[in-house]
């Protein structure tokens, strides 16, 4: 490994995740031995990303792009940590709070306050520093009348809201957007643009999964287009964005 | 290497502590009763048995009264029964997590374990309460080591926690052994001399099965230290030792290997 300069937040090397698609899932010994009696265990390997390299500099808004099953959550969750590549390896400078999927640490039986405790812990918080902070989430989620209400009894609205304040409270090194500007009502979009709009601009650095390619062209610094498990292009967006939509 | 596993673990703690409440607050929500149930159950239980096993087929318990025998024995017992059951499930039931934000997955087993290490000592209570009712009696003395009961719970958590982290791991790619455990954990009962004291064996040839049973160990020295006020000999100890180790080390080893996978099958 060469000397990494210091304005690097993610260094992505030579990255490939294949997957075993059995035509089924074997859950249980007994599928399991009859297959293999029959001789029937063939994996068909799926390659879902092949020799990604990538470096994103630190403070950049990094978008990328795709059609569906692309790669592109597959990439995110190699790059936060939840999927081991299969080849190669992901180095990560600095803090990273993901937005993969909002509220997946919920349980839908307790109250909003005890979510809000649950999912901090989820996301590596302690305690002292949720408390500090829960003034902030709590405003900014406009939930407060709802705080001892259980969860379940909560429209999808109100969870993304509360969600979606817990999972931007702290300012991280890294923040991964997945799709997810689409929470709430046009006000809390507002709000919650807004919020990701200030993080941007103190130096965070970002990176973007969008369908919206406006909204692509408008806040990245360059882009990515993955093309079934392929950098496809990297480069400035204009460009990028200009062969991806006319491919 | 082994510092930075601490550090991270040390991290985590905050949300070790945060599913153990939330566990034990769902455990409990909307029952009248509530953290009672803890101490309640396991004494009409007591009565139960007692009555089937004590009155009607007559076992005999010589050197303590068969209710102190059977909670006593039951306490470790279904503490090491719950921590593994519910560890088993453990990683599959909190998929959606893992599925979405990277978190330890160890952490989960280590919660279920710590819960109901945290049943154990609530049920505990109600265990004194017998003691205490047959202390009346004059059947049952208190000795000083009673407060060496720590020890073998110690024991019994680490060796859950170790067949835990085998259990969660097969569990993800075979889901039977939900099935299967529950036919497992009732011979392993029947194994250990819960219900029955292990005089009753000497006949049989099965004696030795139970002298390997690590959780035999850990049932005796708590009969030892909170009825009797023995204490056992050295080799339980250290027969005790040996096995959670072994059984940590190989749960350790298996988790770890299969981890990174987990996510392609849940």
């Amino acid at each position: 490994m060469g000397l990494i300069s210091d304005d690097i937040a993610i260094v992505v090397d030579n990255v490939s995740v294949h997957f075993n698609m059995s035509s089924e899932k074997l859950n249980s010994f007994k599928e399991y031995f009859i297959k293999l009696i029959k001789r029937q265990l063939f994996f068909k390997k799926f390659v879902a990303l092949e020799n990604i390299n990538l470096e994103i500099k630190k403070g950049d808004i990094f978008g990328i792009v795709g059609l569906n099953g692309s790669g592109k959550s597959t990439l995110l969750k190699v790059i936060s940590g939840i999927l081991k590549p299969t080849f190669g390896r992901v180095q990560v400078f600095g803090s990273i709070s993901p937005l993969i999927e909002l509220g997946a640490g919920f349980n839908m039986e307790l109250t909003a306050r005890e979510n809000i405790f649950l999912n901090g812990a989820v996301l590596g918080y302690s305690k002292k520093f949720i408390n500090e902070k829960f003034e902030d989430i709590v405003a900014f989620s406009e939930m407060r009348n709802f705080l001892d209400v259980p969860m379940k009894n909560f429209s999808s609205g109100m969870v993304a809201r509360v969600a979606f304040s817990i999972a931007t409270v702290v300012k991280p090194d890294i923040l991964i957007v997945d799709e997810i500007l689409s929470v709430g009502d046009f006000r809390f979009q507002k709000k919650c643009n807004e919020r990701i709009k200030s993080m941007m601009d103190s130096g965070t650095t970002v990176i973007l999964v969008s369908h919206q390619l406006s909204q692509i062209e408008r806040v990245c610094s360059s882009v990515l287009w993955l093309e079934k498990g392929h950098v496809k292009m990297v480069g400035e967006t204009d460009k990028v964005c200009y062969l991806y939509k006319n491919s | 290497m082994i510092s930075r596993y601490i550090q991270n673990f040390i991290k985590y703690i905050p949300l070790l502590c945060c599913l153990t409440s939330r566990d034990f607050k769902l455990k409990y929500r909307r029952s009248i009763l509530g953290v009672v149930w803890s101490m309640l159950n396991p004494l009409l239980i007591m009565v139960v048995v007692t009555s089937v096993f004590s009155v009607i087929l007559k076992v005999d318990s010589s050197d303590m009264p068969f209710a102190v025998f059977y909670i006593t024995g039951s306490l470790i017992f279904n503490f090491f029964a719950e921590a593994t059951t519910s560890s088993m499930t453990a990683v599959i039931s909190n998929s959606s997590l893992i599925q979405k934000v990277y978190v330890p997955k160890y952490i989960f087993i280590f919660e279920k374990c710590a819960f109901s290490l945290l049943n154990m000592v609530l049920s505990s209570i109600a265990v004194i309460c017998v003691m205490i009712f047959y202390i009346f009696t004059g059947e049952v003395k208190i000795h000083p080591t009673i407060f060496l009961i720590f020890i073998p719970m110690i024991f019994t958590f680490l060796f859950s926690v170790g067949i835990g982290l085998m259990l969660s791991t097969l569990t993800v790619f075979f889901r039977d052994m939900v099935h299967i455990w529950g036919v497992i954990i009732t011979i392993w009962l029947y194994l250990t001399p819960v219900i029955y004291p292990i005089k009753m064996l000497h006949a049989s040839n099965i004696d030795w099965i139970v002298r390997l049973n690590p959780v035999y160990y850990f049932v005796d020295d708590l009969r030892q230290f909170m009825v009797l006020g023995s204490f056992p000999g050295v080799d339980h100890f250290v027969f005790e030792g040996f096995s959670c180790g072994v059984v940590l080390l190989f749960g350790v080893v298996i988790f770890k290997k299969a981890q990174d996978r987990f996510i392609l099958h849940i």
